[in-house]
């Protein structure tokens, strides 16, 4: 008998069953999210103490992927560097959305030029050795190869020792990240939220620093004392919403604090990249230069650089050579993507709507608008609970006797009542942070947080937010942009520190009586490089 | 001296990992509750589909997704899976309800795309479209991308599907490695309908070298094989594809490929069974297999009344571009061309226009004009 030959052409096998050019078929309907070597954790920076020439240190700290002191050879970690005289800023008599405006355009031409900021690139081979690229500094361009886990000093081109050490270390941050989060209702840590609801994440109940009366989703519950540490539960059934009017008391009349001042991050280890350089190295003018930027980023290498794959280009055909040329000039960078960048603690936590800005780093620029229609969400909700707390408010919220959940449109519509809290200076304890005594003045919450970086000035001793030392409780200073830093407190007034004073909390009708976050690390810093402690 | 055994790689090395963590996740929770009920079932569609997608345990799969639903009915996940099996299985209705049973649920982005790839199924394009590219927009992920590439090559705009996998591609990263090689499938498939082999050949030596070993890459290079001429490659690959995934379709694919390399009497058994395994699909009210039976039934083994009928029920179930072709294709190969001109022209008048569809109306309306 004599059969028809089959078209074999036809026989593609683009129509199989469960074939049918639908990705889910690779990974199911959700993919896998993975602890990631990519989540930065923190931008640390300051000036060093060395004695003979003035230094900077900083430090990237990020997960501890695959394990402490063992880095995933598929990432590419920069610190971008960028030195500059101190910037000109809006006076005070200047409080208007328009000069707010008008310095965030300043700041953005000056800010392009990140771009071409130096940078200091580094990856790590599967022996545990790291490439260091030093890349357009005035003290030179280099690269460097050096052993993970160890102290190590490499000499720059033109002379300057740098310190560097790559490796596992504890992790710097203490915080009561749970407290946190609870202080915004975020819904992901204390529930299991459905993949397809990633909607429900800050859920719309009142920002509060003290539980709200009924506020079942998340008030501490002592039958689950870790519910949001750890435990979490399937999200339930019904509105996630809540329709109270009043702060929780207790039977003595004190608010209950959604804080606890433990350290969720104790026994947490990470890994990190922390060098100290000489200014010298940094900048031509260290004299005038006196602010140094500084964000972190991660990047994870593409698929498509990790096999020799096909050339897509036609130039392949056509113009091999060229081809080959142009791709000998082009970027390292281009075989990877950029996952996560750090600058500013909380940049993102606290003042970014939306967590796929988490790419934006220091061009944060058009978050402006954002950033003063979130200051104002945050002001309705953690303004109350500071007036309650007989605590004076920078945030304008008519003296509403609860916190309130408001969310604004527009920032021209927001702007007036956190013109303070966008405007005043946060003000510092003492004067030892001006370790120069020179006419330094006070940062304010716009130019802290937009750009994105960790702006050091080495004229101090870099204490947030005039950089970033490891033993800032920078949590808790965060919090402290909702205080009026202008109103009488005692003998010294308000300061970036006063909630993190237990003074303030003896006082206080709340329990626990403790500051928000604690005050210590929970392993003692080194007074010596890589001064993050060693890890568990 | 101890032998030990070589350490798995690739594909294996997955499939292994998704079956211990599916084990893992199934002895942690008693009783689940819906979370961990959905992430069980997602890992057993992802162990199902990496092991081979076999409809057998696609089936089983949505009937154990069924019965989660009766236990969390309003579980938007749940509803999800539910819906991607059962599209899967070309259930479109199935995969209707599920969407409909949640308010909102296409009003997220992963239902937006599932309701996309319904109207795709629908042959709707323009709205798949206009879908896909809402979901990006709120929720940028390659597979979107890679959806939006998939459309570009069913409506003919072949240049965009590059472009889109192309972007696809870019999104993924070293992590990503068994999506990568997904995707240099699909080129490999693209260019394969286009007649370059050469570069489908080196966008499947790509997905091989990214994820070793696995099936799917090499069921596209032995049907790559059969359409270059080497029908003793594309066997040997397809017994190889055999040994790992034993579908009706592949059979049929080892027939052809031995029927060309001169061995008809196991190529008929080949035809046979996979014939068998159709019609008994077909029997039991099951349509993913519809299309494979027109297809059969119009080149492989002709019967072109039958072909013509297996064709008309899959349009019944779902007008497209695809299947409206394929009815064409049948309806051509029993020599009613005017009817086929009819319904290349629907196909058509969808906005379809893939490689394979342009082939067909070229020849049907060869044949309409008086020649062959």
């Amino acid at each position: 008998m004599v059969r028809p030959a089959p078209d074999l052409h036809h026989h593609r096998l683009g129509d199989t069953v469960a074939d049918h050019n639908d990705p889910n078929a690779v990974n199911s309907i959700f993919s896998d999210v993975d602890v990631s070597a990519a989540d930065l954790y923190d931008m640390f920076g300051y000036p060093g103490d060395a004695p003979d020439q003035e230094t900077v240190v900083l430090a990237l700290t990020f997960a501890p992927v695959p394990d402490t002191g063992v880095f995933d050879t598929d990432m590419l970690y920069r610190l971008l560097v960028n030195p500059h005289a101190r910037s000109v800023r809006p006076g005070s008599e200047e409080w208007s959305l328009g000069a707010l405006t008008r310095y965030f355009d300043a700041m953005k031409d000056r800010y392009l030029g990140q771009r071409e900021a130096a940078e200091i690139r580094v990856t790590v081979d599967e022996t545990g050795t790291a490439t260091v690229r030093f890349a357009d500094f005035p003290g030179g361009s280099f690269t460097v190869q050096v052993p993970t886990n160890e102290v190590t000093t490499v000499r720059a081109p033109s002379g300057a020792g740098i310190t560097a050490y790559l490796g596992g270390r504890d992790d710097a941050f203490f915080n009561d990240l749970p407290g946190f989060f609870r202080s915004i209702n975020y819904a992901p840590q204390f529930y299991d939220v459905p993949q397809a609801r990633q909607d429900v994440r800050e859920l719309p109940i009142p920002k509060t620093l003290l539980e709200l009366e009924g506020n079942t989703l998340f008030n501490y519950d002592p039958e689950r004392p870790d519910h949001g540490r750890g435990m979490k539960l399937d999200l339930p059934e019904g509105p996630l919403t809540w329709e109270g009017d009043s702060f929780a008391k207790d039977a003595d009349g004190n608010y209950r604090f959604v804080y606890s001042g433990e350290d969720a991050q104790a026994g947490r280890n990470v890994n990190a990249i922390i060098l100290e350089l000489p200014l010298g190295f940094l900048t031509e003018h260290p004299e005038d230069e006196r602010i140094v930027n500084v964000w972190g980023e991660s990047w994870v290498r593409k698929a498509s650089s990790k096999i020799e794959t096909i050339p897509d280009d036609p130039l392949w055909t056509e113009n091999p050579v060229a081809l080959l040329r142009r791709r000998r000039l082009d970027d390292e960078l281009r075989r990877y993507k950029l996952v996560d960048t750090v600058g500013q603690p909380f940049a993102d936590a606290g003042l970014s709507e939306r967590e796929d800005n988490r790419q934006l780093g220091a061009n944060n620029f058009w978050l402006a608008p954002t950033f003063v229609r979130r200051l104002a969400h945050l002001g309705w909700g953690f303004g109350p609970s500071v007036t309650a707390l007989g605590l004076a408010s920078a945030f304008d919220h008519d003296d509403a006797p609860v916190s309130v959940h408001r969310k604004y449109a527009s920032a021209a519509t927001a702007f007036p009542r956190g013109r303070k809290v966008v405007f005043q200076q946060m003000r510092m304890p003492d004067d030892s942070w001006n370790k120069n005594k020179l006419d330094i003045p006070l940062r304010r919450p716009f130019e802290i947080f937009i750009p994105n970086v960790c702006a050091i000035d080495m004229d101090t001793t870099g204490t947030w937010p005039f950089g970033r030392r490891l033993e800032d409780q920078v949590a808790t200073r965060f919090l402290s942009l909702f205080l009026d830093m202008e109103a009488p407190l005692g003998d010294s007034g308000y300061s970036v520190e006063t909630l993190n004073l237990q003074s303030t909390w003896d006082g206080a009708p709340v329990t626990p009586k403790t500051p928000p976050n604690p005050l210590t690390n929970d392993k003692p810093f080194l007074p010596q490089f890589p001064y993050l402690a060693e890890p568990w | 001296m101890t032998a030990t055994a070589p350490a798995l790689t690739g594909y294996r090395a997955d499939l292994e990992s998704v079956r211990r963590r599916r084990a893992e996740h199934e002895a942690a929770a008693h009783p689940p509750g819906p979370t961990t009920t959905a992430e069980q079932l997602t890992l057993r569609h992802r162990e199902v589909s990496l092991a081979g997608g076999r409809p057998e345990d696609l089936l089983a799969l949505g009937a154990a997704i069924d019965r989660a639903l009766e236990r969390f009915p309003a579980w938007p996940d749940l509803r999800l899976l539910r819906a991607t099996v059962a599209l899967s299985l070309h259930q479109t209705e199935v995969a209707r309800t599920a969407l409909a049973a949640v308010p909102g649920l296409t009003g997220l982005p992963p239902g937006r795309v599932l309701a996309a790839d319904l109207a795709a199924f629908d042959g709707d394009y323009a709205g798949a479209r206009k879908g896909y590219l809402r979901a990006a927009r709120e929720d940028p992920r390659w597979e979107t991308d890679a959806r939006l590439a998939a459309l570009a090559v069913t409506t003919g705009d072949l240049d965009e599907a590059e472009d889109r996998y192309a972007a696809a591609e870019d999104d993924i990263t070293a992590k990503q490695m068994r999506s990568f090689a997904w995707l240099r499938v699909q080129r490999a498939e693209l260019w394969h309908g286009l007649g370059d082999l050469d570069r489908a050949g080196r966008f499947l030596d790509d997905a091989a070298a990214a994820y070793p070993g696995w099936w799917l890459v090499a069921a596209h290079r032995a049907a790559l094989d059969a359409a270059r001429g080497a029908a003793d490659q594309a066997v040997l690959g397809y017994r190889e594809v055999l040994a790992e995934v034993d579908r009706p379709e592949f059979r049929e694919a080892l027939g052809t490929a031995l029927a060309a390399a001169g061995e008809p009497e196991e190529a008929a058994h080949c035809h046979a069974t996979a014939l068998a395994a159709y019609t008994a699909s077909a029997a039991r009210g099951e349509v993913h297999y519809l299309h494979h039976l027109a297809a059969f039934l119009s080149d492989v083994r002709p019967d072109p009344d039958a072909a013509v009928s297996w064709a008309e029920a899959d349009v019944g179930l779902r007008r497209n571009g695809a299947t409206l072709s394929l009815l064409a294709w049948c309806l051509h190969r029993a020599g009613r061309t005017a009817e086929a001109l009819t319904a290349i022209e629907a196909a058509e008048s969808l906005g379809a226009g893939d490689p394979r569809l342009r082939e067909r109306a070229r020849t049907i309306r060869l044949a309409a004009s008086g020649g062959r």
